[in-house]
């Protein structure tokens, strides 16, 4: 590797910073539908 | 003044009355809704907007028949308005929310919510449809026997909506401790006591009656009739899917072309390298990949939405309920699992409003059956590379008719699931199906195109985001490590991905599944549209010079045997290629046993419905 061929190496680190980021945290709050009664303080269960 | 200051201001009525309307009007807020009970499942809260000049927070909760709760969804009222859902955010104001078109079924809520003790006033909705009925209301009496405010209004045209305001602003000021709220579930002299006041307070307050919808009531002896009923539906979906693919295929091959030259120019301005390499193969080809069947997904979205806001969704649900009633379900379950054809994560979660737990249980189990958006570029993909486009007996194109077949075929499926679901006793009878059939209207321009908006807006950003960070982790893993001195064979062999290909081949390579196949079936199991991603960046690495013109589509018809493309269709109607809808079905259950179940039969099934559909097609074909 040579030269710009070593920027690969932060987009593939941010990369896997996202997905790993999205499989741990899960589903985003918005993605759930935004309930603001959660609010990430205790499980959605009741609502 | 922050947030937790503000006095919550509740929205509280029956399905379908308006509600989420009225809470988009006075928040600015863009919360679904459309012209069928039971879209809001949820309670969701947000600032009052600042041009309408009070402090306060509003908060729209799911519609609810009376406080005795029967569904899931109805829980959640009765739950914030007796204790604050174990929260302090108890509200401190309530706007009751009355169809003015309907007041004998809306008016017996406003009476049991009065006896809470609340501060309430009423918002008289749809006032403009009552109008236009030629109803007249005598809003002073309601006023009167409600001892409330009572104020005209119309969500959807905004009109009424400073003196509602006003008149929350001024209870919100009044001492009011709603730790004392007493409830108890109304007994049957209450109910009777209450319906006689109904009528009382009717009497004095219709002037005028006006008359029915006479477009709705013609309309709907057709729409309604027990064999052109059917009929007319099975015509709706088939003109849906024949949009999909007529006016689809002129933006796709725009935005193909767009992407193909974005491409070429981006290798040329770049010197060859790995960099080049990552973005071209990995990144252009692997998004823009996904990124061509926008025009699709968003003429299905707009096919759902104008049939959701017309009020033909209701009609769909009630044609389908003795069909449903066989397999243990009912039309309840029908509204649901038409919404899984944008997505199943909003069908489960819309699976609160049914009110048997057993039918409820058996629709979120069936639901990752429904044909969601996310197959479509994988449908279309396949279908564009492999059905000939033609017209069949003058009428219609055979590739919209194939893909209307595959929606039928998960339709079938979620039905038959169904009954095994009632078979193994896991599920219980059918019971009794109530719905209100909601007046017929021309759907909102603003509706749709703000669904199509936000729609479109999620696409990009799933596509620019996880789908792009997905496709640069495959081109490293199938560009390393890298080929041995003297190699003979394409790079991508000698990869990770190549080798993780080869590992899983052995259990794809009887449903007819290559490799390249087998490698993109990985990342696929994030998102199902992700497959096509993968299968552009695959193919772009595997062939070292991605800018050589040809697309996808026309890389696969080369490189796949038409068994081989039918087996992944089979493949993909039954495959639970969506690790989010299962995080949310554990969630709504709350049974990882019957998560993990549901996860490996639907894996099983798609493998047999794959190699038997691969083995039977190689033979015939």
């Amino acid at each position: 590797m040579t030269g710009s061929d070593w920027l690969i190496v932060p987009i593939v680190a941010v990369a896997a910073f996202v997905v790993l980021r999205k499989l741990l945290v899960g589903q985003s709050k918005k993605e759930c539908g935004g309930c603001s009664s959660c609010s990430r303080k205790k499980t959605t269960a009741g609502h | 003044m922050s947030g937790s200051e503000k006095v919550l201001v509740a929205l509280v009525g029956h399905p379908n009355c308006g509600k989420t309307a009225l809470f988009n009007a006075l928040t600015g807020l863009r919360q679904k809704v459309a012209n069928y009970p039971g879209v809001t499942v949820e309670r969701v809260e947000s600032d009052l907007a600042s041009d309408l000049g009070h402090p306060l927070r509003v908060l729209d909760l799911p519609g609810a028949y009376s406080l005795n709760p029967q569904s899931e969804d109805e829980k959640i009222t009765h739950d914030v308005l007796l204790d604050g859902m174990g929260t302090d955010a108890r509200p401190g104001v309530l706007i009751v929310v009355l169809d003015a078109t309907n007041l004998r079924l809306h008016l017996p809520i406003a009476l049991e919510v009065r006896e809470l003790g609340y501060p309430i006033c009423v918002a008289l909705n749809m006032i403009d449809l009552a109008e236009a009925a030629g109803m007249q209301l005598n809003v002073k009496y309601l006023e009167e026997a409600l001892g409330c405010r009572v104020i005209p209004t119309s969500a959807t045209r905004k009109y009424g909506l400073g003196p509602l305001v006003e008149a929350a602003a001024k209870l919100a000021s009044s001492e009011f401790d709603a730790s004392k709220t007493q409830w108890t579930p109304s007994t049957r002299e209450q109910i009777i006591l209450r319906r006689k006041s109904v009528e009382d307070i009717l009497r004095r307050t219709v002037v005028v009656p006006g008359h029915p919808s006479l477009f709705t009531t013609r309309v709907d002896r057709f729409l309604l009739h027990p064999f052109l009923g059917p009929l007319a539906l099975l015509a709706t979906v088939f003109l849906v899917f024949q949009a999909v693919f007529t006016l689809g295929a002129i933006p796709t091959d725009w935005i193909d072309g767009v992407i193909s030259s974005f491409a070429s120019w981006t290798r040329s301005q770049l010197s060859s390298g790995m960099l080049s390499d990552l973005l071209v193969d990995g990144i252009i080809s692997g998004v823009g990949a996904v990124l061509v069947f926008l025009p699709q997904i968003l003429i299905l979205f707009a096919s759902l939405l104008i049939l959701e806001d017309s009020g033909y969704m209701a009609r769909a649900a009630f044609l389908m309920d003795r069909i449903m009633g066989r397999v243990g379900l009912s039309g309840r379950s029908v509204l649901p699992l038409v919404s899984g054809f944008a997505c199943a994560i909003p069908a489960i979660i819309g699976s609160r409003s049914i009110q048997s737990p057993a039918q409820r249980l058996a629709t979120i189990l069936i639901t990752p059956v429904t044909t969601c958006s996310a197959r479509l570029p994988v449908y279309t993909l396949l279908i564009a590379a492999f059905i000939p486009n033609t017209v069949v007996a003058g009428l219609f194109g055979l590739q919209g008719f194939v893909l209307t077949l595959l929606y039928i075929l998960g339709a079938v499926s979620a039905f038959v699931f169904a009954g095994l679901l009632k078979a193994f006793g896991l599920t219980g009878a059918g019971g009794y199906f109530l719905l209100e059939l909601p007046t017929y209207r021309l759907p909102s321009m603003r509706t749709v195109l703000r669904g199509l908006l936000d729609c479109a807006r999620a696409f990009i950003v799933r596509a620019g985001t996880l789908i792009l960070s997905i496709m640069v982790l495959l081109w490293a893993v199938s560009t390393f490590p890298r080929p041995p001195e003297g190699a003979t064979q394409p790079s991508i062999s000698y990869s990770l991905a190549g080798k993780l290909g080869n590992i899983v081949l052995p259990v794809l390579e009887p449903i007819g599944f290559n490799w390249q196949i087998s490698v993109a079936m990985i990342p696929g199991f994030a998102a199902r549209e992700v497959l096509v991603s993968a299968l552009g960046t695959v193919y772009a690495v595997e062939s070292e010079n991605s800018d050589d013109g040809a697309s996808l589509t026309e890389k696969i018809k080369t490189d796949w045997s038409l068994p081989t493309a039918l087996s992944l269709l089979a493949w993909y109607v039954f495959a639970p290629q969506c690790l989010a809808t299962f995080a949310v079905m554990q969630r709504e259950i709350r049974s990882l046993r019957l998560t993990l179940l549901s996860f490996t039969v639907l894996l099983v099934v798609a493998w047999l419905a794959a190699f038997i559909t691969y083995q039977v097609a190689s033979k015939l074909l």
